[in-house]
């Protein structure tokens, strides 16, 4: 797959997987990867890029007497996931256009 | 490799990009390699999965945002200044390296042909007896052997020259980068 479209998608991998509940490094790539081949050293990139462009927020939390790093979608990230899947039958139509 | 041992050469990879959170990597290694312990999965293998530690940061690195973030903090160090020299250096040690490689099989390959054409010579202007010819037979076959070495170097080398290259310009790049890090600290 082409790099930057599968940078892109895996960005919205990322978003979707956080949409239901808040999540973390480990359990986002289990999460991806049964669909998407993504690597650790992928997705941390990815967080940062997500939470600097304010679409996740990220907080600790104390797991097994460790801390544990969260990331919560917030609205913004909302907002992209649901552009996403408007652009999708756009998309879809292009590649229709394509096939043919 | 254990996880005191992956997260030390982590940090010490990550010392040569400079501003970049090397803590915050290491603590996010930290907890992955955790959570795949917790999980039931042994460490060591874990650790392997994530493949090796300049792979991991170049990885990081070719995000474009992230290098951004690098070449930004990088911008009044040496590696600038430096990136050409760089550069020339490691592409002079590459064609060093493929060079001497190349003169070495050559040479391997002449061997050989000149041991089987010198054999080809005896028999031809010498009467022989059957133990001469035994040993000559075995002459040539040693000469084709010699040959073929030398050929299957030359084709390695070809196959494997982007390999040679790569590992190349990142030993130099290392070797600059030390002296950076030495000078500023």
């Amino acid at each position: 797959m082409d790099i930057q479209l599968k940078k892109g998608l895996l960005e919205l991998m990322v978003l979707a997987s956080i949409k239901y509940e808040d999540s973390y490094g480990y359990k986002i790539i289990q999460d991806i990867s049964s669909i998407m081949e993504v690597s650790e050293s992928t997705l941390y990139p990815i967080l940062k890029r997500l939470e600097k462009q304010k679409l996740v927020k990220s907080y600790n939390t104390t797991y097994n007497s460790r801390i544990r790093k969260y990331y919560k979608i917030i609205t913004k990230g909302r907002e992209k996931l649901s552009k996403a899947t408007e652009d999708y039958e756009e998309v879809k139509r292009m590649y229709a256009f394509i096939k043919r | 490799m254990r996880r005191k041992e992956f997260l030390k050469k982590l940090e010490q990879e990550l010392k040569f990009y400079k501003k970049i959170d090397t803590q915050e990597i290491i603590y996010y290694y930290e907890e992955m390699i955790q959570d795949a312990i917790d999980e039931g999965q042994n460490e060591e293998d874990f650790i392997a999965s994530l493949g090796p530690v300049h792979s991991i940061i170049r990885n990081m690195v070719g995000d474009e945002e992230f290098i951004h973030e690098v070449k930004r903090s990088n911008n009044n160090s040496l590696t600038t200044l430096i990136g050409g020299t760089v550069k020339i250096f490691a592409f002079f040690f590459y064609g060093v390296a493929i060079f001497t490689t190349f003169i070495v099989a050559l040479s391997i390959i002449i061997s050989g042909i000149a041991i089987v054409f010198q054999s080809g010579i005896y028999i031809y202007a010498n009467s022989l007896i059957l133990s001469d010819y035994i040993l000559i037979g075995g002459l040539i076959l040693l000469g084709i052997g010699i040959t073929l070495v030398g050929i299957s170097i030359i084709k390695s080398t070809l196959r494997m020259s982007k390999s040679i290259k790569l590992y190349i310009i990142r030993k130099t790049k290392q070797l600059f980068r030390k002296k950076e890090v030495n000078n500023y600290e």
